[in-house]
């Protein structure tokens, strides 16, 4: 950080970042400075204090509230610390993924993933926490070779060709053709599943259930499918769900949407 | 004892992957325990050949990094006992690998196979040498033409550089009829100018576009491409075969064969 101490404002609240290189005590005068030369710009409103940066003991953060309090007209109402709030986030985003704060199982997951894919790992932790009903919007084709990884759920607008690899924390919806290698519900939630246009891929992964294609029937001249199944229903948008532990296809319709796999795969209250 | 054997050629698109195939199903028919190696990372193509594309879980990449076990990657061929296949990653590239780390993985695959075919990128760059780290010899496809032998020369090269001595020819894609008018070169043009030995002719024939597409090799079915395929395994367990007589009426080959079983 280039200044030893910065203060950033938001809605209802005051940010404070503090060197984590420099003695405390000699941080103090710093920000006294600070929020006596914006005094005036902070009013006399009641606010919120997140300090950032680096750990601050409570004797730290009682000083810090009395230097702001006795510079400036402010009120501070709450105080969170940088490892408090951090902590109450990544808990809170947790729940919202129906994930346990600290669970060993998604930790295992993350592990098991690391060791096969590190870079798709990579990319889910580096992804902002996003729980399985919020979705990130990713357009255009993902030809082979190509591959994409979300933390949430991913709405995919275009094909995904075989070779490529989608992974997703939450559900999988491709408005195109699906005939790639997909994972739904990468860590570990079950009631994730995969939708496309035209679902025919190689591979779906939900959770640790695993459906491959049936192998190509050199005899009769078919198209392959993942599923035995009428040509009629080919051109439908189906969904891939697991079911007693296996993944079965369905029809993505009016009775798939009303069924209560559907409502639960987005219904976050019933896990926490 | 275990023989690691690369295919390899150069240029692109005159048949190693279609050769490794064949000659992997080739050699588990005559009782062989053989695994066949994807070095293509990022152009993986071997395993549709073989039809198996849609049982890939791990790649050559995972055992590598150690992710999984050897065993764990491969797949088990859908008809032949004794044939795997180890497959090569798509969504990485050469650079995953590196010649060491062949060459380690190799001389794991020693320990549980007679034979290790690996299938080679076309190119001479890092996937090449990466599929000749942990190589005995070699197996040297072409087609009889001009661009592809002239490749194939340059590969030689390359091998003999890097110890690799014992590099045998599959003149792959013979146009009987184109050669017999003389508007095509013959094996024994295309041996002249490599000067290395042949072990074998494959004709040209439709069906291996069929049997490609279909994910189904054949070598040992009885076709006269099949048979020039399961030729080419014996020679390579050490049987003196004799050449096929791919031109029944003239008996030219007959006379090509003559002269190489001379050799």
């Amino acid at each position: 950080m280039s200044q030893p101490v910065a203060i950033k404002g938001v809605k209802s609240g005051i940010v404070l970042k503090l060197d984590s290189r420099m003695d405390f005590n000699e941080l103090l005068p710093l920000i006294k400075e600070k929020f006596s030369a914006s005094a005036s710009f902070f009013g006399s409103a009641g606010m919120a204090l997140s300090i950032e940066g680096r750990p601050v003991s409570e004797a730290e953060t009682t000083r810090i509230i009395e230097i702001i309090e006795s510079n400036t007209s402010m009120k501070i109402g709450a105080v969170f610390t940088n490892d408090e709030l951090l902590e109450k986030k990544f808990s809170d985003a947790l729940k919202h993924n129906g994930i346990s704060p600290k669970d060993p199982e998604a930790e295992r997951r993350l592990g098991k993933l690391e060791r096969e894919n590190a870079a798709l790992a990579e990319a889910l932790k580096q992804n902002a926490v996003a729980d399985s009903a919020s979705a990130e919007i990713y357009i255009g084709t993902l030809r082979s070779g190509s591959s994409f990884a979300c933390r949430g759920s991913l709405l995919l607008l275009g094909d995904v060709k075989q070779g490529a690899e989608v992974v997703a924390g939450g559900s999988i919806f491709v408005l195109g053709n699906l005939l790639g290698n997909v994972t739904a519900g990468a860590m570990g939630d079950d009631k994730a599943f995969v939708m496309a246009l035209h679902l025919d891929p190689l591979q779906v992964r939900i959770s640790d259930a695993l459906a491959i294609s049936e192998d190509k029937d050199s005899t009769q001249k078919r198209k392959r499918s993942i599923f035995n199944r009428p040509e009629s229903d080919k051109n439908t948008p189906e969904v891939a769900v697991i079911s007693d532990g296996h993944i079965v296809i369905k029809k993505f319709d009016r009775t798939f949407l009303n069924s209560t796999e559907f409502l639960k795969a987005f219904d976050n209250r019933e896990d926490v | 004892m275990s023989e690691v054997i690369v295919v390899t050629s150069g240029k692109g698109g005159v048949g190693k992957t279609t050769t490794t195939a064949n000659l992997g199903t080739g050699l588990a028919k005559l009782d062989k325990k053989v695994v066949l190696v994807d070095t293509d990372i990022g152009l993986r193509n071997l395993d549709v050949v073989l039809g198996l594309e849609n049982r890939i879980v791990y790649t050559i990449v995972d055992v590598i990094e150690g992710a999984c076990r050897p065993a764990q990657a491969m797949i088990k061929d859908k008809k032949c006992d004794g044939l795997y296949l180890l497959p090569a990653a798509q969504t990485r590239d050469k650079s995953a690998v590196n010649p060491d780390q062949m060459r380690a993985l190799v001389e794991e695959l020693r320990k549980d196979f007679d034979y290790i075919i690996l299938d080679c990128p076309a190119g001479i760059e890092q996937g090449f040498m990466n599929a000749i780290a942990g190589a005995d010899r070699s197996l040297i496809v072409t087609t009889p033409e001009v661009s592809a032998v002239r490749d194939a020369d340059r590969i030689i090269g390359l091998l003999e550089a890097n110890n690799i001595r014992d590099n045998k020819l599959i003149v792959n894609r013979l146009n009987i009829d184109m050669m017999k008018h003389g508007n095509m070169m013959s094996a024994d043009d295309v041996v002249e100018v490599l000067s290395i030995d042949l072990i074998g002719v494959v004709p040209y024939d439709e069906k291996i576009v069929i049997a490609t597409n279909t994910g189904t090799p054949l070598a040992g079915d009885g076709t006269i491409v099949g048979n020039a395929y399961m030729n080419i395994c014996r020679r390579i367990m050490g049987e003196d075969v004799p050449y096929e007589n791919l031109d029944e009426k003239k008996g030219f080959f007959a006379k090509l064969g003559a002269l190489f079983s001379a050799n």
